[in-house]
């Protein structure tokens, strides 16, 4: 066995005992567990920081364009995107590697 | 001989001044010891790298070489230091030393600040390690001595939860990162039989026989291609690039204001360096088919990242209340920027983003300390609370506003001829579109920095700041990096034309790099 055949196939099985792993908790995991993970988080982005002062504070100098233009694109940005939790992170974070991985793949075995 | 004592000496010195620092606290007791000992180390850091700046580029004239323990690689490491790594030397160096003077009032009333100065000197051991040497496996190693240093010191303030969790997520998901460029290494070795940079270089060029080494082993295609991807995304991580940044918003900020002003505009810019590394002198456009369609898609997706980046970064920056969050998702734009322009593919692009490299790390180390002496003497980050405390601390505004405009681009200073580096590259490349981006993106970043400046100084103090004043100690540090953003922009010419050319070309002609090393390695190799 070459080292490259060789080093495929480890990782491969490293990936499969992962896997493995990762069902095996999946199956056996109680009911009722944490499935956000949101709780035990203090970074991130809030919203309600726009409340916090009676008078109009230098945080709030945009507060009229971004509730009535981008109240959404915020939204999305800061209550879906930069949530602070880690398992959120590592979503979009995992999109990226499988992008690079297939890119290249595809890249040596159909062309580019 | 004395060049290659100064390469090889850089990285083992920090170390052993790093770890040596704490048989200290057994004896002495007085901050004043660990103050002058850093900053000795600091500065002997400076005059190296200034020495083997001065080396690559006036004297030898070409990449310099220190092999440890007088062994070839693959089986001994070398250190090889080229205009590239000089360059990206005199960065970190002198803006570390300028952090460790700002440390020494900074840290006064703190405890701890043992540990403290141990970690800096190991996280800048870390960052001249990576960037000086010529092995691939040696780079991982360094990343780690850096990254372990990054983690402690962001977790610095053990009693802040903020802190804890900034460091501990940092530091998961960073060990993920390492653990993939390994993984990376793996495939490099298994194909190319060596871990040697100019090795690999040659190999992925020309598939045929380097001294010692010898041939290929296994298939260079396909693990060059697995391991571009990997490496990429680890060193995204390290550059904070989206979807890799997020990190970057709770460290920073949670971490002390030195350490603030170093993860932004240092630590960050060696996930910078091992990309260009890895996209121009490992590989590169003119490596064999298919491992040069790979650098090249490689390089398009980066592009879109990088202004993704740009965007979302600066998008987020409007609606920070606290300060050094909002400084921080400064530093995500920015090097959105800096990867854009590296990953065209073209000289000019190259210059850009290493022209951008060096303001950024200057303006944004300089606007993160001033900041910090605000944040300081108000006691709070949040930028309401620091209402008005730049009227009694006149110079350090003055100084928070001169950064604020040369990252945001004003003439004279350094970081207006970066960005219309930058644009230039974007448009004689075809593509006008990334100029559209640096532009909205910047404009969104003037309203966030507006929202600042307003909040710091033209908004009245609803409270009494009346015992401040101003010192010496952290002003010196501040008015040297003030003068370097002037000094960097009105010699932009002659910096481009001296300094930066000479990088690029060398990076996209790496021939001289490689026959730097095989010449070393037959000598040794016998």
């Amino acid at each position: 066995m070459d080292v490259l055949t060789l080093t495929v196939f480890t990782t491969t099985l490293m990936l499969l005992v992962g896997l493995i792993v990762l069902i095996s908790y999946l199956v056996v995991r109680k009911e009722g567990s944490s499935k956000s993970g949101s709780e035990p988080y203090l970074c991130g982005e809030s919203m309600d920081d726009f409340k916090a002062y009676i008078s109009v504070g230098s945080s709030n100098l945009y507060w009229g364009s971004i509730s009535a233009i981008l109240k959404k694109f915020y939204e999305v940005l800061r209550d879906r995107v930069h949530t602070g939790i880690l398992n959120d992170w590592l979503v979009l974070m995992s999109l990226w590697f499988f992008t690079a991985v297939i890119i290249s793949f595809m890249v040596v075995f159909v062309g580019g | 001989m004395v060049e290659l004592i100064t390469v090889g000496l850089t990285p083992p010195l920090l170390i052993a001044m790093a770890f040596s620092l704490p048989i200290f606290t057994l004896v002495v007791k007085r901050k004043l010891f660990y103050d002058i000992y850093a900053l000795v180390a600091l500065t002997i850091a400076l005059i190296l790298s200034l020495y083997n700046y001065y080396l690559v580029f006036y004297v030898v004239r070409g990449p310099i070489i220190y092999p440890f323990g007088g062994w070839p690689p693959p089986v001994g490491i070398v250190y090889e230091v080229d205009t590239l790594s000089a360059y990206f030397g005199i960065i970190v160096s002198v803006v570390m030393l300028l952090i460790g003077i700002y440390s020494v009032w900074y840290l006064r009333g703190v405890s701890g600040y043992e540990w403290y100065y141990t970690l800096l000197l190991g996280l800048e051991a870390g960052m001249i390690g990576c960037i000086y040497t010529g092995d691939a496996f040696n780079l991982f190693v360094m990343l780690e001595v850096l990254s372990v240093a990054a983690y402690g010191l962001v977790a610095f303030y053990r009693t802040s939860h903020e802190a804890i969790e900034a460091g501990i997520k940092y530091s998961l998901i960073g060990a993920v990162a390492t653990t993939i460029y390994f993984i990376a290494l793996v495939f490099i070795y298994g194909a190319f039989g060596t871990l040697n940079m100019a090795d690999i270089a040659f190999k992925s060029r020309t598939a045929s026989e380097f001294p010692f080494s010898g041939v290929i082993v296994g298939n260079i295609h396909l693990a060059s291609a697995i391991a571009l991807a990997l490496s990429m995304w680890a060193f995204t991580f390290k550059a904070a690039v989206v979807p890799n940044h997020f990190w970057l918003p709770d460290a920073h900020p949670a971490a002390p204001t030195p350490i603030s002003a170093a993860l932004s505009g240092l630590v960050v810019k060696v996930g910078v360096y091992a990309i260009i590394r890895f996209l121009y002198t490992i590989y590169g456009l003119d490596t064999l088919q298919p491992i040069s369609n790979v650098v090249s898609i490689m390089m398009k997706v980066l592009i879109v990242l990088g202004m993704v980046s740009a965007l979302i970064a600066s998008a987020l920056m409007i609606v920070q209340t606290d300060i050094k969050r909002l400084i921080a998702y400064s530093t995500i734009m920015h090097v959105g920027f800096i990867v854009t322009g590296l990953s065209l593919g073209t000289r000019l692009g190259l210059e850009a983003s290493l022209y951008h490299t060096i303001n950024h790390a200057v303006g944004k180390a300089l606007l993160f300390l001033s900041a910090g002496v605000l944040i300081n003497v108000a006691r709070s980050r949040n930028i309401d609370e620091l209402s008005g405390v730049g009227r009694y601390l006149q110079l350090t505004t003055l100084t928070l506003i001169l950064s604020i405009l040369s990252l945001e681009g004003l003439p004279p200073l350094a970081g207006f001829f970066s960005k219309l580096l930058l644009y230039e590259a974007f448009i004689s490349s075809g593509l006008a579109i990334l100029a559209v981006v640096l532009i909205v993106s910047s404009a969104f970043a003037l309203l966030a920095y507006i929202k600042l400046l307003y909040g710091v100084y033209f908004k009245l103090p609803t409270r009494e700041f009346n015992k401040v004043k101003e010192e010496w100690v952290y002003l010196t540090p501040l008015l040297i990096l003030t003068a370097l953003l002037i000094v960097l922009g009105i010699t932009a010419p002659l910096f481009v034309n001296e300094v930066l050319s000479r990088i690029s070309e060398e990076l996209t002609n790496p021939m001289k790099y490689i026959m730097a090393a095989e010449k070393v390695i037959r000598v040794l190799g016998g």
